[in-house]
């Protein structure tokens, strides 16, 4: 006898159906958010080309033509290596670079959406996640996500990570970890939540398992390291990317966010837009601090604050508000304070309105 | 106590996995930057270190004129190339790019060594292409050409050390060729 439900349990295709059917509401907001976002670049004086300036020449130099540190100079060591990775990788299927660059972002976006989803359901329930699923979809500051830049590739490593922690996937969750570093300095950052989950969990855990879930900390921190080993290897210089770094005018120093307050009328005379950064960066902190008041965990929230607060000792507003982009919860912050209807409504309203505007002016500001 | 050694073990050895296959990613798919760029990028270090030049230029089809070049205060901070026929260019150091191209083209001719540095700099971050090649300026030399649009700019460097011995430059506004030679530092 053939068990019936047993082959349906089983069947592939079934799933995936049932699977999509139960998140059709999320396709929905991702392919709406994605097309208020290339309709306003569309719109823009440089149309879809706007998806792919600024640093995403950076990124397919490292690609085409690998690191290459011009000491004093603007050099592309200053941009960590996964997200080139990727390009290269996909480039050598025949697509253009630039085509590469948006494709590769706006592929890993759903993946970051599906992520950062099961990851706020398993820390903050459903209704949480949900509208902070949403908000991610079409915030404001999200046509980077569709650029050619690594912050959706980050989000879906850092959200992966933390979910498969939680679920016990520890290798999964090395291999996340390792990949969020590789792409972005900040992605080291997951090691805290991991570490906390890991520590949680070492009761149920076998010796063994207990060494992957470690290691899984330690992946991310070796994923972070590969980057200067490899600077050594082809430059012969394993601090190339700070030197790089430098030459951008960032320098962490203990006083730098001194440094930043104090030089922002220089700042804001040189270029009006870094006060956009600026606002971000009060909005975030206000929102980690919503976050805290949602019961988010403190590995979480010092996460969030650790991705805000620490650029802001190289000396520099500059890029915060897309820098923030990859803390989750910034985003649980902001389904705390949609929690009722009208400030939801109000919320998704305005965040639609400011992805269009934010889109549009893309040529005219570094994001 | 065990438990706890094969804890350690198995979590050193995933964080080293990581490593490994971060850097083997890194290593097996990113190319290596080619030999010429490396050799202009350490020019541009050589040349950051430099104050003086002196050269013989060969600009357009006018006879050869020989050319010093000085980086300091002139009153205002800037490089100053005296050429042979009298003739004084100066560009300022905050002007940068702004300055005449034409005045900028002659102190690149010169070996002028902020100007030369700056402008192959800008060629290797705008993903100039480059060629390298064999080349003999009285000694052997490494010749380096980086082209961008309609501007080629041929550096003759010393194999060992790469430092520029000569430079040609064609651009729409000036076309020209050098040898230079670095007075100290």
């Amino acid at each position: 006898m053939i068990d019936v439900p047993a082959v349906e349990h089983l069947d592939p295709f079934s799933a995936a159906y049932a699977w999509v059917h139960r998140h059709l509401w999320m396709v929905g907001w991702w392919l709406g958010g994605r097309a208020v976002v290339f309709a306003a670049a569309a719109a823009s004086s440089r149309s879809v080309g706007a998806l792919h300036t600024w640093d995403a020449r950076w990124y397919r130099i490292v690609a085409s033509n690998g690191y290459l540190l011009v000491p004093g100079q603007q050099s592309d060591p200053a941009f960590f290596p996964l997200y080139p990775v990727l390009l290269r990788v996909v480039h050598a299927i025949g697509i253009g670079y630039a085509a590469a660059g948006v494709a590769s972002a706006n592929v890993a976006f759903p993946v970051a959406l599906v992520a950062f989803h099961a990851l706020t359901r398993e820390l903050l329930g459903d209704a949480i996640a949900r509208r902070a699923t949403v908000y991610l979809a079409i915030f404001p500051l999200g046509y980077v996500f569709s650029m050619a830049y690594p912050e959706s590739l980050v989000l879906a490593a850092i959200a992966l990570a933390g979910v498969s922690a939680l679920r016990g996937r520890w290798g999964l969750a090395a291999a996340a970890a390792a990949g969020a570093a590789l792409a972005r300095p900040e992605g080291v950052l997951v090691t805290l939540p991991l570490l906390v989950a890991a520590w949680q969990g070492r009761s149920r855990l076998t010796p063994v398992r207990s060494g992957v879930a470690l290691g899984s900390v330690l992946a991310a921190a070796g994923g972070f390291a590969a980057y200067p080993l490899y600077l050594d290897r082809v430059l012969h210089d394993p601090t190339a990317w700070s030197r790089a770094e430098r030459a951008w005018g960032r320098r962490f120093t203990p006083f730098g966010a001194v440094r930043a307050v104090q030089h922002l009328p220089q700042s804001f005379a040189g270029d009006h837009w870094v006060a956009r950064d600026v606002a971000a960066t009060v909005c975030y902190l206000l929102l980690l601090a919503a976050a805290a008041r949602a019961g988010a965990p403190r590995a979480w929230l010092a996460v969030g604050a650790a991705i805000v607060v620490l650029p802001l000792f190289s000396g520099s507003f500059t890029s915060i508000g897309r820098f923030g982009l990859i803390a989750p919860p910034i985003f649980w912050g902001l389904a705390w304070l949609g929690r009722n209807r009208m400030a939801d409504y109000g919320l998704r309203v305005a965040s639609i309105a400011l992805l269009v505007a934010a889109t549009a002016t893309v040529p005219l500001a570094f994001p | 106590m065990r438990s706890l050694a094969v804890t350690g073990l198995v979590a050193a050895a995933v964080g080293t996995c990581a490593l490994a296959a971060g850097w083997s990613v890194e290593a097996a798919v990113l190319p290596r930057p080619p030999r010429g760029d490396r050799a202009a990028a350490d020019a541009v270090v050589d040349l950051d270190h430099r104050r003086f030049a002196a050269s013989t230029l060969y600009v357009g089809d006018a006879p050869a004129v020989r050319g010093r070049c000085a980086r300091g205060w002139f009153p205002a901070r800037g490089t100053l190339l005296t050429l042979g026929n009298g003739a004084r260019f100066f560009e300022a150091a905050r002007t940068g790019a702004a300055a005449d191209p034409v005045v900028r083209a002659e102190l690149v001719l010169a070996g002028c060594p902020r100007v030369l540095a700056s402008a192959i700099a800008r060629l290797l971050q705008d993903g100039a292409s480059v060629h390298t090649s064999r080349a003999w300026l009285g000694r052997p030399a490494l010749a380096v050409r980086l082209g961008r649009g309609s501007t080629v700019l041929t550096l003759y460097l010393a194999p060992r050390g790469f430092l520029p011995l000569g430079v040609a430059l064609n651009s729409p506004l000036v076309s020209g060729r050098s040898r230079i030679r670095y007075v100290h530092r």
